[in-house]
Protein backbone atom coordinates (compact mmCIF):
# COMPACT_ATOMS: atom_id res chain seq x y z
CA UNK A 1 0.00 0.00 0.00
CA UNK A 2 2.78 2.29 1.01
CA UNK A 3 4.76 1.42 -2.12
CA UNK A 4 1.73 2.18 -4.30
CA UNK A 5 1.23 5.58 -2.65
CA UNK A 6 4.90 6.32 -3.04
CA UNK A 7 4.74 5.40 -6.73
CA UNK A 8 1.73 7.69 -7.33
CA UNK A 9 3.46 10.53 -5.47
CA UNK A 10 6.59 10.10 -7.58
CA UNK A 11 4.61 10.02 -10.83
CA UNK A 12 2.70 13.18 -9.81
CA UNK A 13 5.99 14.91 -9.00
CA UNK A 14 7.55 13.94 -12.34
CA UNK A 15 4.43 15.12 -14.21
CA UNK A 16 4.39 18.42 -12.33
CA UNK A 17 8.07 19.03 -13.05
CA UNK A 18 7.58 18.25 -16.74
CA UNK A 19 4.62 20.64 -16.97
CA UNK A 20 6.56 23.33 -15.13
CA UNK A 21 9.57 23.10 -17.39
CA UNK A 22 7.34 23.25 -20.48
CA UNK A 23 5.61 26.32 -19.12
CA UNK A 24 8.94 27.96 -18.35
CA UNK A 25 10.26 27.21 -21.81
CA UNK A 26 7.10 28.65 -23.33
CA UNK A 27 7.25 31.86 -21.31
CA UNK A 28 10.95 32.36 -22.06
CA UNK A 29 10.22 32.44 -25.78
CA UNK A 30 7.51 35.07 -25.49
CA UNK A 31 8.91 38.62 -25.37
CA UNK A 32 7.95 40.76 -22.39
CA UNK A 33 4.94 43.05 -22.52
CA UNK A 34 6.00 46.66 -22.96
CA UNK A 35 2.71 48.40 -23.71
CA UNK A 36 -0.66 48.52 -25.37
CA UNK A 37 -2.44 50.24 -28.22
CA UNK A 38 -4.70 52.82 -26.55
CA UNK A 39 -6.25 54.46 -29.61
CA UNK A 40 -6.44 53.70 -33.28
CA UNK A 41 -8.16 55.35 -36.23
CA UNK A 42 -8.16 52.71 -38.91
CA UNK A 43 -7.69 49.14 -37.77
CA UNK A 44 -7.24 47.93 -41.34
CA UNK A 45 -4.23 50.12 -41.79
CA UNK A 46 -2.28 49.49 -38.60
CA UNK A 47 -0.45 46.21 -38.20
CA UNK A 48 1.90 44.79 -35.61
CA UNK A 49 4.73 42.38 -36.28
CA UNK A 50 5.84 40.59 -33.13
CA UNK A 51 9.31 39.68 -34.43
CA UNK A 52 11.09 40.64 -37.65
CA UNK A 53 10.21 37.26 -39.15
CA UNK A 54 6.67 36.85 -37.88
CA UNK A 55 3.50 37.70 -39.77
CA UNK A 56 2.02 41.18 -39.33
CA UNK A 57 -1.40 41.14 -37.69
CA UNK A 58 -4.00 43.89 -37.55
CA UNK A 59 -3.89 46.00 -34.43
CA UNK A 60 -6.89 47.24 -32.46
CA UNK A 61 -7.45 49.12 -29.23
CA UNK A 62 -6.12 47.00 -26.39
CA UNK A 63 -3.66 45.02 -28.51
CA UNK A 64 -0.69 44.22 -26.33
CA UNK A 65 2.73 45.28 -27.56
CA UNK A 66 5.66 43.04 -26.79
CA UNK A 67 9.36 43.88 -26.64
CA UNK A 68 10.88 44.37 -30.09
CA UNK A 69 7.56 44.47 -31.95
CA UNK A 70 7.20 46.62 -35.07
CA UNK A 71 4.13 48.79 -35.57
CA UNK A 72 3.52 49.27 -39.29
CA UNK A 73 1.48 52.36 -40.09
CA UNK A 74 -0.53 52.40 -43.29
CA UNK A 75 -1.85 55.29 -45.35
CA UNK A 76 -3.87 57.79 -43.31
CA UNK A 77 -3.81 55.74 -40.11
CA UNK A 78 -3.28 57.16 -36.66
CA UNK A 79 -2.52 55.28 -33.46
CA UNK A 80 -1.59 55.94 -29.87
CA UNK A 81 0.67 53.62 -27.93
CA UNK A 82 1.36 53.56 -24.22
CA UNK A 83 4.78 52.11 -23.45
CA UNK A 84 6.58 51.29 -20.23
CA UNK A 85 9.91 49.57 -19.86
CA UNK A 86 9.77 46.59 -17.51
CA UNK A 87 12.47 46.77 -14.83
CA UNK A 88 14.13 43.64 -16.22
CA UNK A 89 14.62 45.21 -19.67
CA UNK A 90 17.82 47.24 -19.99
CA UNK A 91 17.51 50.95 -20.83
CA UNK A 92 19.52 50.41 -23.99
CA UNK A 93 16.93 48.08 -25.54
CA UNK A 94 14.48 49.43 -28.07
CA UNK A 95 11.01 48.72 -26.73
CA UNK A 96 9.19 48.96 -30.00
CA UNK A 97 9.78 50.03 -33.59
CA UNK A 98 7.55 52.23 -35.72
CA UNK A 99 7.64 51.99 -39.48
CA UNK A 100 5.63 53.72 -42.18
CA UNK A 101 4.31 51.52 -44.96
CA UNK A 102 5.84 52.05 -48.40
CA UNK A 103 4.97 55.44 -49.82
CA UNK A 104 3.60 56.83 -46.56
CA UNK A 105 5.05 59.19 -44.01
CA UNK A 106 4.10 59.48 -40.35
CA UNK A 107 5.10 61.62 -37.43
CA UNK A 108 5.57 59.99 -34.04
CA UNK A 109 5.19 62.36 -31.10
CA UNK A 110 6.79 61.03 -27.94
CA UNK A 111 5.89 62.34 -24.50
CA UNK A 112 7.12 61.00 -21.20
CA UNK A 113 4.92 61.08 -18.13
CA UNK A 114 4.65 59.25 -14.82
CA UNK A 115 3.17 56.19 -16.52
CA UNK A 116 5.91 55.85 -19.12
CA UNK A 117 5.95 57.00 -22.73
CA UNK A 118 2.96 58.08 -24.78
CA UNK A 119 3.50 57.74 -28.52
CA UNK A 120 1.05 59.41 -30.89
CA UNK A 121 1.53 58.39 -34.51
CA UNK A 122 -0.21 60.39 -37.21
CA UNK A 123 0.23 60.93 -40.95
CA UNK A 124 2.55 63.79 -41.88
CA UNK B 1 47.40 58.91 -78.49
CA UNK B 2 46.48 56.71 -75.55
CA UNK B 3 49.10 56.47 -72.83
CA UNK B 4 50.60 53.19 -71.72
CA UNK B 5 49.24 51.43 -68.66
CA UNK B 6 52.32 50.41 -66.74
CA UNK B 7 51.28 48.70 -63.55
CA UNK B 8 48.20 47.66 -61.71
CA UNK B 9 48.72 47.19 -58.00
CA UNK B 10 46.42 45.46 -55.44
CA UNK B 11 43.22 44.82 -57.28
CA UNK B 12 39.80 45.39 -55.75
CA UNK B 13 38.12 43.74 -58.66
CA UNK B 14 39.01 42.80 -62.18
CA UNK B 15 37.55 45.99 -63.60
CA UNK B 16 38.34 48.38 -60.73
CA UNK B 17 41.97 48.31 -59.61
CA UNK B 18 42.71 50.27 -56.41
CA UNK B 19 45.94 51.79 -57.70
CA UNK B 20 46.76 52.49 -61.32
CA UNK B 21 50.11 53.75 -62.59
CA UNK B 22 50.35 55.24 -66.03
CA UNK B 23 52.35 57.69 -68.06
CA UNK B 24 50.88 60.83 -69.56
CA UNK B 25 52.83 62.07 -72.59
CA UNK B 26 53.30 65.83 -72.79
CA UNK B 27 51.67 65.83 -76.22
CA UNK B 28 48.41 64.39 -74.88
CA UNK B 29 45.13 66.13 -74.26
CA UNK B 30 42.39 64.07 -72.63
CA UNK B 31 43.77 60.62 -72.30
CA UNK B 32 41.06 58.37 -70.87
CA UNK B 33 42.30 56.37 -67.89
CA UNK B 34 40.88 52.97 -66.89
CA UNK B 35 39.63 54.49 -63.61
CA UNK B 36 35.87 55.01 -63.50
CA UNK B 37 34.60 56.48 -60.25
CA UNK B 38 31.15 55.88 -58.79
CA UNK B 39 29.06 58.80 -57.53
CA UNK B 40 30.76 60.26 -54.47
CA UNK B 41 33.82 58.02 -54.82
CA UNK B 42 37.14 59.82 -54.71
CA UNK B 43 40.63 59.13 -55.97
CA UNK B 44 43.97 60.79 -55.40
CA UNK B 45 46.26 61.63 -58.30
CA UNK B 46 49.99 62.16 -57.92
CA UNK B 47 52.36 63.01 -60.74
CA UNK B 48 56.16 62.93 -60.89
CA UNK B 49 58.66 63.66 -63.62
CA UNK B 50 59.20 66.66 -65.85
CA UNK B 51 58.30 67.63 -69.38
CA UNK B 52 59.53 70.18 -71.85
CA UNK B 53 56.84 72.69 -72.72
CA UNK B 54 57.12 74.10 -76.22
CA UNK B 55 56.76 77.82 -75.78
CA UNK B 56 58.24 81.13 -76.76
CA UNK B 57 57.72 82.43 -73.22
CA UNK B 58 61.01 82.50 -71.24
CA UNK B 59 59.08 81.45 -68.10
CA UNK B 60 58.46 78.04 -69.68
CA UNK B 61 60.88 77.63 -72.56
CA UNK B 62 63.84 75.30 -72.25
CA UNK B 63 63.34 74.38 -68.60
CA UNK B 64 62.10 71.10 -67.15
CA UNK B 65 58.52 71.57 -66.00
CA UNK B 66 56.94 69.58 -63.20
CA UNK B 67 53.24 68.70 -63.14
CA UNK B 68 52.65 72.01 -61.33
CA UNK B 69 53.34 73.77 -64.64
CA UNK B 70 54.89 77.14 -65.38
CA UNK B 71 53.70 80.74 -65.43
CA UNK B 72 52.02 81.17 -68.78
CA UNK B 73 48.43 81.48 -69.90
CA UNK B 74 46.78 78.18 -70.76
CA UNK B 75 43.31 76.93 -71.76
CA UNK B 76 42.46 75.49 -68.33
CA UNK B 77 42.68 78.30 -65.74
CA UNK B 78 46.04 77.70 -64.03
CA UNK B 79 49.68 77.19 -64.98
CA UNK B 80 50.65 76.08 -68.49
CA UNK B 81 52.10 72.59 -68.88
CA UNK B 82 50.48 71.43 -65.65
CA UNK B 83 48.75 68.08 -65.33
CA UNK B 84 45.02 68.62 -65.79
CA UNK B 85 42.10 66.28 -65.24
CA UNK B 86 38.39 65.99 -65.80
CA UNK B 87 35.90 63.45 -64.52
CA UNK B 88 33.38 62.24 -67.07
CA UNK B 89 32.10 65.21 -69.02
CA UNK B 90 32.90 67.54 -66.10
CA UNK B 91 34.83 70.79 -66.20
CA UNK B 92 38.62 70.35 -66.54
CA UNK B 93 40.82 71.52 -63.66
CA UNK B 94 44.49 71.63 -62.73
CA UNK B 95 45.70 68.68 -60.64
CA UNK B 96 49.39 69.61 -60.49
CA UNK B 97 51.71 67.25 -58.64
CA UNK B 98 48.89 66.01 -56.41
CA UNK B 99 45.15 66.37 -56.21
CA UNK B 100 41.88 64.62 -55.48
CA UNK B 101 38.99 63.97 -57.85
CA UNK B 102 35.46 62.84 -57.06
CA UNK B 103 33.08 60.79 -59.20
CA UNK B 104 30.93 59.95 -60.99
CA UNK B 105 32.74 59.34 -64.25
CA UNK B 106 35.93 58.19 -65.90
CA UNK B 107 39.07 60.16 -65.11
CA UNK B 108 40.76 61.75 -68.12
CA UNK B 109 44.19 63.35 -67.89
CA UNK B 110 46.12 65.75 -70.07
CA UNK B 111 48.58 68.60 -70.29
CA UNK B 112 47.41 72.16 -69.91
CA UNK B 113 48.16 73.39 -73.41
CA UNK B 114 46.29 74.54 -76.50
CA UNK B 115 45.30 71.56 -78.64
CA UNK B 116 47.08 72.92 -81.70
CA UNK B 117 50.29 73.46 -79.71
CA UNK B 118 50.61 70.03 -78.12
CA UNK B 119 52.96 68.72 -80.81
CA UNK B 120 55.95 70.75 -79.60
CA UNK B 121 55.91 69.29 -76.06
CA UNK B 122 58.15 66.37 -75.09
CA UNK B 123 58.50 64.08 -72.07
CA UNK B 124 55.97 62.32 -69.86
CA UNK B 125 54.55 62.56 -66.35
CA UNK B 126 54.42 59.35 -64.29
CA UNK B 127 50.96 59.38 -62.73
CA UNK B 128 49.55 57.27 -59.93
CA UNK B 129 45.80 57.17 -59.35
CA UNK B 130 44.61 55.69 -56.06
CA UNK B 131 40.89 55.22 -55.74
CA UNK B 132 38.88 54.91 -52.56
CA UNK B 133 40.42 57.99 -50.97
CA UNK B 134 38.05 59.79 -48.66
CA UNK B 135 37.89 63.47 -49.55
CA UNK B 136 38.75 65.70 -46.62
CA UNK B 137 35.62 67.61 -45.79
CA UNK B 138 35.62 71.09 -44.29
CA UNK B 139 34.73 71.57 -40.63
CA UNK B 140 31.07 72.26 -39.84
CA UNK B 141 30.68 76.02 -39.41
CA UNK B 142 28.95 77.35 -36.27
CA UNK B 143 25.18 76.95 -36.37
CA UNK B 144 23.13 80.12 -36.70
CA UNK B 145 20.10 78.67 -34.88
CA UNK B 146 21.40 75.65 -32.99
CA UNK B 147 18.76 73.45 -31.39
CA UNK B 148 20.68 70.19 -31.00
CA UNK B 149 24.20 68.93 -30.56
CA UNK B 150 26.11 65.85 -31.51
CA UNK B 151 26.24 63.98 -28.22
CA UNK B 152 28.39 60.99 -29.21
CA UNK B 153 29.52 58.90 -32.17
CA UNK B 154 30.89 55.42 -31.85
CA UNK B 155 32.37 52.77 -34.10
CA UNK B 156 30.36 49.57 -33.97
CA UNK B 157 33.52 47.56 -34.64
CA UNK B 158 36.05 48.98 -32.20
CA UNK B 159 33.55 50.62 -29.78
CA UNK B 160 35.81 53.66 -29.87
CA UNK B 161 34.65 57.23 -30.37
CA UNK B 162 34.47 57.81 -34.12
CA UNK B 163 33.32 61.16 -35.48
CA UNK B 164 34.99 60.39 -38.81
CA UNK B 165 32.04 58.23 -39.80
CA UNK B 166 29.55 61.10 -39.49
CA UNK B 167 28.87 63.83 -42.02
CA UNK B 168 26.49 66.76 -41.86
CA UNK B 169 25.01 68.28 -45.00
CA UNK B 170 24.10 71.94 -44.56
CA UNK B 171 22.87 74.10 -47.46
CA UNK B 172 24.01 71.45 -49.93
CA UNK B 173 27.58 71.27 -48.61
CA UNK B 174 28.95 68.24 -46.73
CA UNK B 175 30.96 68.85 -43.57
CA UNK B 176 32.86 66.76 -41.08
CA UNK B 177 31.93 67.07 -37.43
CA UNK B 178 33.51 66.88 -34.02
CA UNK B 179 32.16 66.24 -30.52
CA UNK B 180 29.40 68.61 -29.38
CA UNK B 181 28.93 70.01 -32.89
CA UNK B 182 25.99 72.41 -32.88
CA UNK B 183 23.21 71.41 -35.26
CA UNK B 184 20.34 73.42 -36.64
CA UNK B 185 17.06 72.79 -38.49
CA UNK B 186 17.70 71.63 -42.04
CA UNK B 187 20.93 69.78 -41.22
CA UNK B 188 21.07 66.23 -42.57
CA UNK B 189 23.18 63.90 -40.43
CA UNK B 190 24.47 60.74 -42.08
CA UNK B 191 26.36 57.78 -40.64
CA UNK B 192 28.58 55.34 -42.53
CA UNK B 193 28.43 51.55 -42.36
CA UNK B 194 30.23 51.26 -39.03
CA UNK B 195 29.20 54.31 -37.03
CA UNK B 196 26.25 55.00 -34.75
CA UNK B 197 25.59 58.36 -33.11
CA UNK B 198 23.41 60.15 -30.61
CA UNK B 199 22.01 63.68 -30.82
CA UNK B 200 20.71 65.65 -27.89
CA UNK B 201 18.08 68.34 -28.28
CA UNK B 202 18.27 71.57 -26.38
CA UNK B 203 14.80 70.92 -24.96
CA UNK B 204 15.80 67.44 -23.82
CA UNK B 205 15.45 64.09 -25.46
CA UNK B 206 17.92 62.08 -27.43
CA UNK B 207 17.81 60.57 -30.86
CA UNK B 208 20.17 57.79 -31.85
CA UNK B 209 21.00 57.09 -35.45
CA UNK B 210 22.03 53.62 -36.58
CA UNK B 211 24.60 52.57 -39.17
CA UNK B 212 24.08 53.65 -42.79
CA UNK B 213 21.28 55.94 -41.69
CA UNK B 214 20.29 59.49 -42.33
CA UNK B 215 18.10 61.99 -40.49
CA UNK B 216 17.14 65.60 -41.04
CA UNK B 217 16.57 68.05 -38.20
CA UNK B 218 13.18 69.56 -38.97
CA UNK B 219 12.48 71.83 -36.03
CA UNK B 220 13.26 72.52 -32.39
CA UNK B 221 12.06 69.07 -31.39
CA UNK B 222 11.48 67.31 -34.68
CA UNK B 223 13.62 65.06 -36.82
CA UNK B 224 12.84 63.25 -40.04
CA UNK B 225 14.21 59.78 -40.62
CA UNK B 226 15.39 59.64 -44.24
CA UNK B 227 16.56 56.04 -44.13
CA UNK B 228 17.99 53.42 -41.83
CA UNK B 229 17.24 53.26 -38.12
CA UNK B 230 16.47 56.10 -35.73
CA UNK B 231 15.94 55.58 -32.01
CA UNK B 232 14.15 58.16 -29.86
CA UNK B 233 14.47 58.47 -26.10
CA UNK B 234 12.24 61.20 -24.66
CA UNK B 235 13.32 62.71 -21.36
CA UNK B 236 11.33 64.18 -18.52
CA UNK B 237 10.14 67.35 -20.19
CA UNK B 238 6.38 67.11 -20.24
CA UNK B 239 5.86 70.33 -22.18
CA UNK B 240 8.14 69.39 -25.02
CA UNK B 241 7.29 66.19 -26.85
CA UNK B 242 9.81 64.79 -29.29
CA UNK B 243 8.61 64.40 -32.87
CA UNK B 244 10.10 61.95 -35.33
CA UNK B 245 8.95 61.61 -38.92
CA UNK B 246 9.33 58.15 -40.36
CA UNK B 247 9.87 58.37 -44.08
CA UNK B 248 11.53 55.24 -45.35
CA UNK B 249 13.30 54.50 -42.07
CA UNK B 250 12.47 52.68 -38.86
CA UNK B 251 11.96 54.42 -35.54
CA UNK B 252 12.94 52.61 -32.36
CA UNK B 253 11.61 53.86 -29.02
CA UNK B 254 13.45 53.51 -25.72
CA UNK B 255 12.25 54.28 -22.24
Amino acid sequence: MLTRRLLIACLTLVLALACGSTALAGSAKKPKLVGTVTAISDTKNVKIRLTPTSKAVKAKVGTRIRLGATVIMGKGATATLRLKRPASVPKTRDLVYVKSARGTKHTSTLTRDAKGILVKIAPS
Amino acid sequence: MVGLLLTTLPARGASSPKTVKLSVPASTMWMKTPVKLAAGESASITATGTISYGSGDPACQGIPITADGCAEAAPVPGPAGALVAKVGAGKPFVVGRSGTVTGPGTISLGINDWETELGNNTGTFAVTITRGVKPRLPDLPPATAANARLFSAQSTKSRATNYGGVTVTRDGQRYRVTANAALQPGDVITTDDETVLALEFGIGGRVSVGRNSSIRIVGDREVESLGGTTVATPQSHLDHPLEIQTNGGILGIRD
